[in-house]
């Protein structure tokens, strides 16, 4: 167990120290951000100078060495268009991002879960197949389309929900969240429904394909022959073993819900890490581009090493399977 | 051609499960709708010249007097634009039919080039083994752990905007899904005793590879293929949407929804809803096939 956990940290670390230097070669490549950040009346002086101050003249390997050498003090850069520090920025706006991910992903299981396990369950009625072909096309709807149609149907059409920004605010231990205010759930439902309509297509399905593979096994028989009531045999022996295929989907997912975020943030106005990345890119910011890249890879990077640690908890064959 | 052996089982077995997949399609009536609806949106991005009432990347065949009309109006010329028209007097129906080219363009060129590569790739990390192989999965690996938007995102943020630079960027994303795909099956055929047959028969390994090993290989290609083809069409629909991917001067249909999307907060919804439900329909058209040929392949499904 002990080098298994090694094994995998060691993994991880290497990942983000290769996806470290794909990041900064690419945007090395980025065009010359001086052109951006000077306005037109400066001189060749300025211009000089701006190129020093910001290593700019350097080669690219001692560029890299500069970077990573910062980097490791916690230091990636300050933003060309705000003058603070890249990591303090987007650092800032995680948190806007993780609210919008994290209710995403509940709204999803909380429908998906229930939907994915009636559809399994009374496989082949009308019921299950309108819900696995609604999951089908609510699969295929680009996340931006969707949000466009949220706009339209219940902040222009019906006028009940604001179509953009974020609303009041309530902090909680320092960090400011919308969940908290009546306000901040107007702003967070468009958002956070767009961010979960792909996923919950998604867990429909899984919930759907795990209940048939488990429904015809012999220990569900046995638990039926047992006498168990049914709600006991769905709710525990069932869900049990859909949980396993849960916990993998949801974490990797959320990883996929932070990247759907960029397009959904910046159609809703929602001042997160998502929108700052692509004004970011409109405007080369890349201090804050590469700051928000190289945060995104660790927290992947994390996020794929619990999955893995969790499956190992619950489930027993993974485990057997290490030892021997 | 001549030098080619007899067909092979394996070849003529494919072409069998070819004609009995089609009997298949024609028993399920949801997925014959979804096979009409995608034959004709490929007819109407094909023809589209031939069949729209104006060039709409053409100024001269735009008049502004035309402008944001809704669906149904006739226009000063007596013409009637069935889907409206946007803020430059331009037909949506044509711009759509125009769009649609783009998109489609973008989406298959990009796919089959993936397809090539993936595949490649796949046969060799199977067929060489031994380190490479261990390289080869472990770039797959770390590529698919993150997801495609935010990797086609980066890319064309570091490429610039272009159709070309856009198929780039897609040809990246999905190779992986290929290789991977390509190399598990490959792995399991490698062991398979037409293969030791035809080593006994004295081919070379190339022989071996291309013309024995590659043809069993593509079976669950083209099964991973539906199901990426809509993803690449979404994808660069957000791209574009996004101002990242196509340029303005070839608006694909995610830009398309894009322009419209200012109009939308003053009511004139049409401007993006028609683009909209024309990319809606050929994703979903696309994914219910997928979907079935999917539920085909797999034998514990089929009833």
């Amino acid at each position: 167990m002990i080098t298994y956990l090694a094994g995998r940290i060691f993994q991880a670390a290497l990942t983000i120290a290769v996806m470290s230097l794909l990041v900064f070669t690419g945007v090395f490549m980025l065009g010359d951000p001086v052109a951006v950040l000077i306005s037109p009346e400066a001189t060749q002086e300025d211009i000089a100078r701006l190129r020093t101050d910001l290593g700019l003249d350097l080669p690219f390997h001692q560029q890299y060495l500069r970077f990573v050498s910062a980097a490791l003090a916690g230091d990636l850069g300050e933003s060309f268009a705000y003058r603070v520090p890249a990591i303090e920025l987007v650092l800032e706006r995680f948190p806007a991002t993780l609210e919008l991910a994290a209710t995403g992903i509940v709204l999803s299981v909380l429908l998906g879960v229930p939907l994915g396990l009636y559809a399994g369950l009374k496989n082949g009625t009308a019921g299950s197949r309108l819900i696995m072909t609604l999951s089908t096309v609510g699969f295929s709807i680009p996340i931006f389309w969707v949000a466009l149609v949220m706009i339209y149907v219940f902040a222009i059409w019906f006028g009940i929900l604001p179509p953009s920004g974020r609303g009041d605010t309530r902090e909680l231990f320092g960090i400011e969240f919308s969940f908290l205010t009546l306000d901040g759930w107007r702003y967070l439902a468009l958002p956070a429904l767009t961010l979960g309509i792909f996923n919950v297509s998604l867990i429909i399905r899984l919930t759907y394909a795990g209940t048939r593979e488990v429904i015809d096994q012999d220990f569900i028989r046995f638990a039926r022959a047992k006498g168990l009531r049914p709600r006991r045999i769905i709710g525990v022996h069932v869900l049990r073993n859909i949980l396993i295929l849960l916990v993998t989907v949801v974490g990797l997912e959320f990883g996929g819900l932070l990247a759907f975020a960029v397009v959904t943030e910046t159609i809703f106005a929602w001042p997160g890490a998502g929108r700052l990345l692509l004004e970011s890119i409109w405007v080369l910011d890349r201090p804050v581009i590469v700051a928000y890249l190289i945060l995104t890879v660790t927290l992947f990077v994390i996020i794929n090493l619990t999955v893995d640690l969790l499956y190992v908890v619950l489930d027993p064959r993974v485990r057997l399977g290490g030892a021997t | 051609m001549t030098d080619l052996p007899a067909p092979t089982p394996a070849t003529a077995d494919r072409d069998r499960k070819l004609r009995s997949w089609t009997r298949w399609l024609r028993r399920n009536p949801f997925s014959i709708a979804a096979a009409v609806l995608l034959s004709a949106i490929v007819a109407v991005a094909l023809f589209a010249p031939w069949i729209t009432m104006q060039n709409p990347h053409d100024p001269a065949d735009l008049n502004l007097l035309n402008s944001l009309l809704p669906p149904g109006s006739v226009g000063i010329d007596g013409q009637t634009f069935w889907l409206g028209t946007d803020d430059q007097g331009r037909d949506i129906a044509s711009a759509i039919a125009y769009g649609l080219r783009i998109s489609l363009t973008v989406a298959v060129t990009s796919s089959v080039v993936a397809i090539v590569i993936g595949t490649m790739i796949g046969l060799l990390s199977a067929f060489v083994g031994g380190r490479l192989d261990a390289l080869l999965m472990r770039i797959v690996d770390i590529q698919l752990s993150f997801p495609a938007v935010l990797i086609a995102l980066v890319l064309v943020a570091l490429l610039g905007r272009g159709v070309d630079k856009t198929i780039i960027a897609l040809i990246v994303v999905q190779w992986a899904y290929y290789a991977r795909t390509v190399r598990s099956v490959a792995l399991s055929e490698k062991r398979r005793e037409y293969i030791e047959a035809a080593y006994v028969l004295g081919f070379d390994r190339w022989t071996i590879l291309t013309r024995h090993l590659l043809p069993n290989c593509l079976a669950p290609v083209t099964v991973v293929a539906a199901a990426q083809i809509g993803g690449a069409i979404s994808l660069e629909a957000t791209l574009s949407f996004l101002g990242l991917g196509v340029p303005v001067t070839q608006p694909s249909l995610g830009l398309l929804i894009a322009n419209g999307f200012q109009f939308m907060f003053s009511g004139r919804y049409w401007v993006s809803f028609g683009p909209g439900i024309a990319l809606l329909l050929l994703v979903v058209a696309i994914n219910i096939l997928a979907e079935r040929l999917r539920e085909y392949m797999n034998p514990r499904s089929r009833r």
